[in-house]
């Protein structure tokens, strides 16, 4: 083909493609502004039908009519904008009415869909407006990322004992689900975790602990006390911190003499930690076991062990004032340090 | 053959190399279009409808810092720092650090804010100049402010990474607007992947834009030729240029306006390098290749919401600065770390990222400028057909209108920002006339920014900002 001839049908495609974007900008924007001008209405008088449901348990006829009368896409719109912020009775009865006017079947649909788009969109719907009981939970497999965490999110909203069990054995697997859903929902399910969780750490360690460890200490229940006891001799250096900070969270008698030889931990992490945990239950006796934290040769184990030495007050602010003269200068740098924090109970509370 | 002759086969293969170029960069650049739009419609799809309340009232969400350098900023600091404040985050530090200020930045932040002396413990991993004082606001005890000696940016960035205790640090710039509910937008890589070091957002012109109380509360097109270039240069290059990277290998630019990084691995990496007028490439880079060298996360996650509105140069002069800055700091980062070249072992980022940036971002405004010279040349010697000469200049400088305006239907289907006919149509006409002078220039200052860069210049150049007063909706 001659150059020119070439250049010039480039060019033509060029102002094709240049005329269609051009139509699909204007076109869009024509469009939605249309949509949201035909549908003010209609949002606003289901809006109040939807309030009116939440305020006397029940729509009225013309209500529920005008409600089943809407598109689909703007039910969905009216539902999932109020039922977040709406908790109890409100919502359980708005969910009723989400499955009388169809809509959950809709959602129900969408969650059996071969496209992950549909299923992302139904389980989502599911999760808001409540239902799904049959199929949500295989979803939790699913092939897509985003629709796996919405399964964790709708699992959050049904939590049966199974389904808690389910979402404990996912803690580990942060490819698949990334490191938030499965810990919020789990922390937020608080109760119905506790249970699952000592199952699950009274079998597992190592690194599929860590993450069931975070979780516990967000909850700090005493029924983990003797799975953290356990895990703090883990062969592990991350999972002995975690479980010192569970069982600093928790604390026994038994725990003292636990943490109080993790101290002498050979990782920096997991001495650190111990230190914090004693500091944290007040233990005032450690005081003497905390001190040599002081020239500890890590950072973290020197800052972390004054720290937990004011915690511990008169009998560790004794040991940091000896500090103060000690003749590693890192010592009474850190006892420096600790000493000059804001002292009163007066600054206390400001702080 | 004679001397004429000779040029004139010079010229012509010197085109038929400038052709074979433009095919490569078009086909690449038309590549990055499509992984670009199929990624907005995913993240449209996953972010819209997503419960983000979750995220509030989490307490497994991360901790952010903020890290917010000041120098010479009395008149707008408190107004910034509130809005920082304000944003809808549940664990959020703010850490604004002046930098040697010679005005009253530090005396207006302490009647402000009530300030307190404080005396944390925390440890100078990372150099930076001296700290002449610290201080915690008692009305918001989440502020933090760090007052130091004069160090430049990176060196404020530095101090602000020691002392900062989030899981994550946001470094932005002082004049930066950001949208309120930002960071819960910014954090979701974080969240949902286990690879990402880094994320970054797109950054918007504000230039025209309604601003209340530090927030843009309505986009509109700038009226003005230079900034109204640069709001679609802005969306082109943050809504197909680093979006379409997060499918082919994952980027290499956070904007050092608003970027969130693993502190952590801030830390572990020396924090910001000072040495250099593009340390905000430069430490995504780093991050990068530390990511790929320790087997940890490496990857730059790219999030198309926009996050944050900056003001850009409305000034030929400014302008020229700042783009003279850029390409110097392109160049020098990519010097720095010219090992990644073609390394297998860095993956996709030194098979195929590294040396786009090399072979592209670097050397087109060289390309262009051989280019355009040859023709010249080439038609004065009568050595190129004129009819073809012009068709191809139509063709090369019509495709970089299609890709804007590809990139405005992206800006529509998926976030409305511009909601007026008026505005739309401004920025068509921005799209246009763009090909026409404003290109041509930035490949003069980027030429310049290469000139200088040789001769050794580590100069910032200042910037003249007119402040957002003028937009500003009282």
């Amino acid at each position: 083909m001659d150059p020119v001839q070439l250049v010039r049908s480039v060019l033509l495609i060029e102002i094709i493609a240049f005329a269609g974007a051009l139509a699909v900008f204007f076109g869009h924007a024509v469009v939605s502004n249309a949509r949201e001008r035909r549908w003010a209405v209609a949002t606003a008088r289901g809006r109040r039908a939807l309030m009116e449901v939440v305020r006397t348990g029940r729509p009225t006829k013309a209500d529920e009519a005008l409600l089943r009368g809407l598109p689909t896409r703007l039910k969905v719109r009216l539902f999932t904008e109020l039922i977040p912020s709406i908790s109890g009775q409100g919502r359980a009865q708005l969910g009723a009415l989400a499955r009388e006017i169809g809509l959950v079947p809709v959602a129900e649909r969408l969650a059996r869909s071969r496209s992950w788009r549909d299923r992302l969109l139904g389980v989502r719907l599911l999760a808001t407006i409540g239902g799904g009981l049959d199929i949500v939970p295989a979803l939790l497999d699913d092939g897509h990322s985003g629709v796996r965490a919405e399964a964790v999110e709708w699992a959050g909203e049904h939590p049966t004992p199974e389904i808690v069990e389910r979402l404990v054995g996912l803690l580990p697997a942060t490819d698949c689900y990334g490191r938030f859903v499965v810990r919020d929902t789990l922390l937020r399910l608080r109760a119905a975790t506790i249970g699952p969780l000592v199952r699950y750490l009274e079998t597992h360690d190592g690194a599929a602990a860590e993450p069931a460890l975070d979780v516990a200490a967000g909850i700090a229940h005493p029924a983990f006390s003797a799975v953290a006891l356990r895990l703090c001799h883990d062969p592990d250096a991350p999972v002995r911190a975690r479980a010192a900070a569970l069982a600093g969270a928790i604390g026994s008698e038994e725990a003292m003499g636990v943490l109080q030889r993790m101290v002498h931990d050979d990782d920096a992490g997991v001495r650190a930690a111990a230190a914090a945990a004693l500091g944290r239950l007040g233990h005032w006796p450690s005081a003497a076991v905390i001190a040599p934290l002081l020239r500890d040769r890590a950072w973290i184990v020197r800052s972390q062990g004054a720290l937990a030495l004011r915690g511990l007050g008169s009998p560790g602010h004794l040991y940091l004032r000896r500090g103060l003269t000690d003749e590693d200068p890192f010592a009474a740098d850190i006892s420096r340090q600790v000493l000059d924090l804001p002292e009163s109970s007066a600054e206390r509370e400001r702080w | 053959m004679d001397v004429g002759q000779f040029v004139e086969l010079v010229l012509v293969r010197l085109e038929t190399a400038i052709l074979v170029y433009f095919l490569l960069v078009n086909g690449w650049y038309l590549l990055l279009l499509v992984s670009a739009g199929y990624e907005m419609r995913e993240y449209v799809l996953l972010a819209r409808g997503r419960a983000r309340w979750r995220l509030m009232g989490s307490r497994a969400a991360p901790s952010i810092s903020m890290l917010a350098p000041a120098y010479n900023e009395a008149a707008t600091i408190s107004e910034s720092v509130r809005g920082l404040l304000a944003l809808y985050y549940p664990n959020l530090e703010v850490v604004v650090v002046n930098d040697g200020s010679r005005d009253e930045t530090v005396q207006v932040l302490m009647d402000t804010f009530d300030l307190a002396p404080i005396h944390p413990i925390y440890q100078k991993r990372i150099r930076s100049k001296d700290i002449v004082g610290l201080y915690r606001s008692r009305l918001h005890p989440n502020l933090v402010v760090v007052d130091k000696v004069n160090g430049g940016k990176a060196d404020a960035l530095n101090a602000g990474l020691n002392l900062a205790t989030g899981d994550l640090v946001c470094a932005i710039d002082a004049d930066t607007l950001i949208e309120a509910d930002s960071l819960q937008r910014m954090v979701g890589p974080f969240l949902h992947r286990n690879d990402v070091v880094a994320a970054g957002g797109t950054i918007r012109i504000a230039n025209g834009s309604i601003v209340e109380n530090g927030r843009v509360t309505q986009a509109r097109a700038p009226r003005a030729l230079i900034p109204g270039c640069q709001v679609v240069e802005y969306l082109r290059a943050f809504l197909f240029g680093r979006l379409g990277w997060n499918r082919l290998g994952g980027n290499l630019i956070i904007s050092g306006a608003f970027g969130l990084f693993d502190r952590q691995a801030m830390m572990t990496a020396g924090g910001y390098e000072h040495d250099t007028v593009g340390e905000d490439m430069e430490i995504a880079l780093r991050l990068r290749r530390a990511g790929y060298e320790t087997k940890g996360p490496h990857q730059i996650a790219f999030v198309p919401d926009p996050v944050a509105w900056t003001e850009a140069p409305e000034s030929r002069r400014v302008l020229g600065r700042q783009r003279d800055r850029w390409h110097r700091g392109l160049a020098d980062v990519l010097w720095r770390h010219r090992g990644v070249m073609f390394n297998p072992r860095y993956g996709t980022m030194g098979m195929v990222v590294y040396p786009y940036f090399v072979i592209v971002e670097l050397m087109a405004p060289i390309v262009e400028f051989i280019g355009l010279l040859g023709l010249v040349l080439g038609l004065a010697m009568g050595a190129i057909n004129l009819p073809f000469a012009i068709l191809f200049f139509l063709v090369a400088y019509g495709l970089g209108a299609v890709m804007t305006l590809m990139t405005l239907v992206m800006e529509e289907m998926s976030f409305q920002r511009y909601d007026t006919f008026t505005d739309r149509a401004l920025l068509v006409l921005w799209a246009l006339l763009e090909n026409v002078g404003y290109r041509q220039l930035t490949v003069f200052w980027r030429l310049q920014g290469i000139w200088k860069y040789l001769r050794g210049s580590k100069s910032w150049g200042a910037m003249e900002r007119k402040g957002f007063a003028a937009a500003v909706k009282k």
